[in-house]
């Protein structure tokens, strides 16, 4: 996974959804955007496209610190504390980062 | 096999011809039989809602043309977002304009059976919406976002006017519209502050608006949106009935 | 349904030798998929079921985008303005699933630019239903009656699928897929019920030349589907090809009459012993050509997907230097 492969990939967004006020904030997936504003922008369009006045939240997806439960005490897992395996989550020093 | 798939116009077409394509390879819906056009009645309120209908119902069009073919798969669900707004705008705008001209005519009949110097939009909206061309092979998406700032802008101005129309169905139509038309603002804008950045690499904007023009164009346009009106000041003369 | 060409793909060997701790996950890992249990995406799984999935989700993915191009065709010529209106809320739906199923593969280690570039260097396939043309408006509403309606027979049961990533997209797909079928069919009984002769020509026509291509929508006959079988076993594939075909055409047979079209099919006929309609051969020729590149419209599809992304080159990277150039100076700041 070449850092070449990604550096021009506009970044992975998490979203989070509250439908109505008084409800939890709901993950409904992901999205590319550049940057934050956009971000938001973009959510509304794709994931809240039959909701009027929702709540939305946008995170980079790297960001996000997770804890899994699993087969962790089994095979050491490089991603331990991120959200899911994605091939922009760690940028790797260029001399180590060619697989 | 052969291909025998056909791609839809992109060619400046008037729109009410282009729009009745599809009448006669469909299904007619309307009670009088396809190609015999309509012609209106000369009511001034009629013709001054259909100048925003039919600039809504125009650019939809257009804008429906990108659909699958957008820079990025976020940015086409936008796209068709905007269109839809603008259909159902248009819808309304169309219906009640019908009712206002008087001779019971509904908006299939009005957006399919004009003739063409009948329809009232602004010719902007007409310009095709190049998704590439001889002297911008890499396709005109900088012409959408121009376009879709201008428009915005424009309506905006209207619905905001419109909002305390007398005629309460405009009124009640200009709500929803103005939130719409307010957001897609704000989505453009972000576009065009990254465009103006690099019109340098790009030279995208400057084929669209002259050169010399291009940022007091953008400057006044941006701040004449971003300027707020709420301290009881008359609004422009603008009739609403 | 979108497995197509998996079948092809270069079988991955299984290592010869592996440690004790890979040979107990694993263990784990089939005993909670026999369980019915749902794998999420920091579990342990076999490499071989990432990959089966990364690439079935995404094939899926690339099937809702390309998928957009036959009835795009008609939205700026569609005969009413409610309808202009139900199709382009349609094709924007299908631009929506793309989208879950392409955060669903990355879920998975890979990335969207990644699956893109399979997809346009034909590596990765789409399915071959959208390799053919829309020639009328009648088109439009047999692609919603027909292929919409086998692509829900298959996205139902994948709502139980073991990847829960994939399954928790398909229950929002399918919550959205309600309408897509029922305007098709409404459109069609219109034209059949209100239309001239000709209109009604027109939708039995386009009910002849969707027809087959529907069936084969749903892959090669059980006996040869070589892969069907471990994907059955993972919990990824949850009904057969043979019996999902088989279910669509009884379901379709009864909606058939109701709109009072035939179905270009003289062997279709209700076998009381089996409980099922029988019906005739399948040119399972004209699948493989077309899963293979030379159907009607392949490359005018795919070089409608590879223009939109290099044409819209620059655009994602004039958005990227800009998002770069403000984040250096609010760190300046």
């Amino acid at each position: 996974m070449s850092r070449n492969d990604t550096t021009q990939e506009w970044p992975l967004w998490e979203v989070f959804v509250r439908p109505k006020a008084g409800l939890d904030h709901k993950h409904c997936g992901s999205l590319h955007a550049p940057d934050a504003p956009m971000a938001l922008q973009l959510a509304r369009e794709v994931y809240t496209r039959r909701q009027e006045g929702c709540s939305i939240w946008v995170v980079p997806s790297s960001q996000i610190t997770a804890s899994d439960p699993g087969d962790k005490d089994m095979y050491f897992d490089p991603m331990e504390d991120k959200v899911y395996r994605h091939p922009t989550f760690y940028v790797l020093p260029e001399a180590v980062d060619h697989m | 096999m052969t291909s025998t798939m056909t791609s839809s116009s992109t060619t400046a077409t008037p729109p009410g011809p282009a729009l009745a394509v599809g009448l006669a390879a469909g299904v007619s819906g309307a009670s009088r039989g396809p190609g015999r056009s309509v012609t209106l009645s000369g009511s001034r309120e009629a013709h001054w809602v259909l100048r925003l209908g039919d600039t809504c119902l125009i650019h939809a069009q257009r804008l429906s043309e990108w659909c699958g073919h957008g820079p990025i798969l976020e940015e086409d669900i936008a796209l068709a977002n905007l269109s839809l707004d603008l259909l159902g705008q248009a819808r309304a705008l169309l219906s009640h304009a019908g009712q206002l001209d008087g001779q019971g005519l509904d908006e299939d009949q009005l957006a399919f059976l004009r003739d063409e110097r009948d329809y009232l939009n602004l010719s902007l909206v007409e310009q095709p919406l190049r998704r590439s061309s001889a002297h911008a092979p890499g396709g005109d998406f900088a012409d959408v976002q121009v376009r879709n700032l201008l428009l915005a802008v424009w309506l905006r101005l209207h619905w905001q006017a419109l909002a305390s129309s007398s005629d309460a169905e405009l009124a009640a139509i200009a709500d929803p519209a103005e939130r719409e038309t307010t957001f897609q603002t704000m989505v453009d804008r972000m576009y065009e502050h990254g465009k103006g950045l690099s019109v340098a690499t790009h030279f995208e904007i400057d084929d669209v608006i002259d050169p010399i023009d291009t940022r007091s164009w953008i400057t006044s346009i941006i701040s004449a949106w971003a300027r707020p009106d709420r301290r009881g000041k008359k609004r422009p003369n603008i009739d609403t009935w | 349904m979108y497995t197509q060409a998996m079948d092809t793909a270069p079988k991955e060997e299984r290592k010869a030798v592996r440690s004790l701790e890979e040979a107990e996950l694993e263990r784990r890992f089939d005993a909670k998929i026999d369980e019915g249990g749902f794998i999420e995406a920091k579990d342990w799984m076999p490499e071989h079921y990432r990959k089966t999935l990364v690439r079935q989700i995404s094939q899926h993915a690339h099937s809702e985008i390309v998928g957009m191009l036959p009835e795009a065709n008609w939205v700026t010529r569609a005969p009413t303005l409610k309808r202009k209106t139900i199709l382009l809320a349609k094709i924007q739906d299908e631009a929506g699933h793309g989208l879950y199923l392409y955060s669903a593969a990355e879920t998975l280690g890979t990335s969207r630019d990644e699956l893109l570039a399979a997809l346009h260097s034909g590596k990765a396939k789409y399915s071959s239903i959208f390799n053919y043309p829309t020639l009328t408006w009648a088109d439009v509403g047999v692609i919603g009656w027909l292929v919409d309606g086998a692509a829900i027979m298959n996205q139902v049961p994948l709502t139980r699928c073991s990847y829960a990533p994939y399954a928790r997209a398909m229950v929002r797909i399918c919550r959205e897929e309600s309408f897509h079928q029922r305007q098709g069919f409404d459109a069609l009984n219109v034209m059949m019920r209100e239309g001239t002769p000709e209109q009604r020509a027109m939708v039995q026509d386009a009910t002849n030349r969707w027809w087959w291509p529907s069936l084969m929508m749903f892959g090669p006959p059980d006996g040869e589907s070589v892969h069907g079988a471990q994907s059955a076993r993972w919990g990824i594939k949850r009904i057969s090809n043979d019996d999902l075909r088989q279910k669509f055409i009884d379901a379709t047979v009864e909606q058939a009459k109701v709109l009072g079209v035939s179905l270009p099919d003289p062997d279709l006929k209700w076998n009381e012993a089996r409980g099922h309609h029988d019906f005739g051969p399948i040119d399972w020729s004209e699948f493989w050509r077309v899963v293979g590149g030379d159907g009607p419209c392949n490359r005018e599809r795919l070089g409608a997907r590879v223009k939109a992304w290099d044409d819209g080159a620059w655009v994602r990277e004039a958005a990227l230097a800009h998002a770069r150039k403000q984040a250096t100076a609010k760190e300046a700041a």
